[in-house]
């Protein structure tokens, strides 16, 4: 093992949480296939031939860090579960007119801050750097975020329609796509994704 | 809370994973590896992110496996200084508190990161904020003071907290001393791999029920004077 950069991005809550239910995703397909198989192994002894290969179990470690943190990331008190892909994007878009560092924006983005007192806990000198400018930001943490915990399941079908929108089915937690907004570094990896944003747009300007 | 960490490993698959599409299993293998373990200096590690570069895979002399040469990103847990997290109260003792994520509970706060005047009830097992008293009050004072003026830090609350340091520790033995044999220090206290040091003095950190509402007075109080 070589480590080439410790740090080579800040990743958002968002981002960890849907890499975690897209492996979620697949893990149940995977069980669904060894169940498959385990039934037909029961019936008949048969040599499969030999392509025949005995799909693995997730192993112990993964599923653990995976089942916990994807329990914290439900918390009521964090936002994460609420947030979509569009409402990151329209969030660190919106955000990008203040001078805020990018650990502020990072925080911002995981906590969404509701009152003035979480945001002054976020941001430093908030009085003096961003006088006028409070009442602004919590707006826009509200915006699109408010809009699903109204009725959570109601505003998710729409968001849904909204982005599918006739289109061929796409799998809505699918590959990096929010990646884009926070890691700056890195150039697109060898994956399959395909972005259901225009990204291009949603990107932060290189700094 | 989260960052990426980019790592070149070499893996071995065994041959009844041929007939699989090779990236899949890779990235298996290096979750199997990795998840859910802490790297020296990296952090807490979550999950495989993805693979940037793959080689060939290699037959070496003694075994039916294909070596990969891979290059790869980590999820990890690694929160920078100053980073305010939200957690829950694990327990507590007159050193201070400890705080649990669900999935990492090394996390924990001195009881000189607490907010002053703070105390150690004892017959309670739990800190608690005196708020109204001076700042610099003695513990027996705050022991006399009213309960219902006491902000008792109760277990499994919600807390909000400020990262102020990490501290990893190596706890590898090492290769064995042949003058010593196979002896094991037992009387060593086992000092967990990572740490988190945390503080909850300040506006606004601490347990969430302590400032519920108050934003909102402020924010209240802020469109007054607005208008």
């Amino acid at each position: 093992m070589e480590i080439i950069k410790a740090r080579a991005a800040f990743l958002s809550n968002y981002e960890v949480y849907s890499l975690l239910q897209e492996m979620e995703a697949k893990q149940l397909e995977q069980t669904r296939a060894i169940m498959a198989t385990k039934k037909e192994e029961n019936s008949e002894d048969l040599y499969k031939g030999p392509n025949y290969v005995v799909p693995e179990e997730v192993s112990e470690n993964v599923r653990t860090i995976q089942v916990e943190l994807l329990q914290y990331l439900n918390n009521e008190n964090l936002p994460t579960a609420r947030q979509s892909e569009e409402a990151v994007a329209h969030l660190t878009r919106g955000l990008r007119k203040y001078q805020l560092t990018k650990a502020e924006k990072l925080q911002i983005v995981n906590l969404c801050p509701q009152s003035v007192l979480e945001l002054y806990v976020i941001v430093e000198e908030m009085e003096s750097r961003f006088e006028n400018d409070v009442d602004d930001i919590l707006k826009l943490v509200q915006e699109k975020l408010a809009e699903r915990s109204k009725n959570t399941q109601e505003a998710e079908e729409t968001y849904l329609a909204d982005v599918v929108d006739a289109e061929e089915e796409q799998d809505i937690w699918g590959g990096e796509g929010p990646s884009q907004y926070l890691e700056e570094e890195f150039e697109e990896g060898a994956d399959d994704f395909e972005p259901m944003l225009d990204i291009d747009e949603a990107r932060e300007p290189q700094d | 809370m989260f960052i990426l960490t980019e790592i070149r490993d070499t893996v071995a698959l065994q041959p009844h994973t041929f007939g699989f599409e090779p990236t899949e299993v890779i990235a298996r293998e290096l979750n199997k590896k990795y998840a859910n373990r802490i790297l020296q200096d990296i952090g807490l590690v979550i999950s495989v992110f993805d693979l940037t570069k793959c080689g060939e895979g290699k037959v070496r002399y003694g075994d039916g496996c294909l070596w990969y040469k891979v290059e790869f990103r980590l999820a990890v847990f690694r929160p920078f200084i100053s980073e305010v997290l939200i957690g829950k109260v694990k327990s507590q003792d007159e050193d201070g508190i400890r705080v649990t994520l669900t999935f990492f509970d090394e996390v924990h706060i001195d009881k000189s990161q607490l907010p002053a005047p703070c105390a150690f009830d004892s017959s309670r097992q739990k800190f608690f904020w005196a708020a109204q008293m001076e700042p610099d009050t003695k513990r027996t004072e705050l022991m006399d003071s009213p309960f219902q003026e006491r902000l008792y830090i109760e277990l499994d609350a919600p807390i909000r907290f400020r990262v102020e340091g990490d501290e990893f520790y190596d706890d590898e033995p090492g290769p064995p001393k042949a003058a010593q044999g196979a002896k094991y220090d037992l009387t060593v206290s086992k000092r967990p791999p990572y740490r988190i040091f945390a503080s909850i003095a300040g506006q606004g950190m601490g347990p969430l029920e302590w400032w519920a509402g108050v934003g909102q007075a402020d924010e209240q109080n802020n469109e007054q004077m607005d208008e």
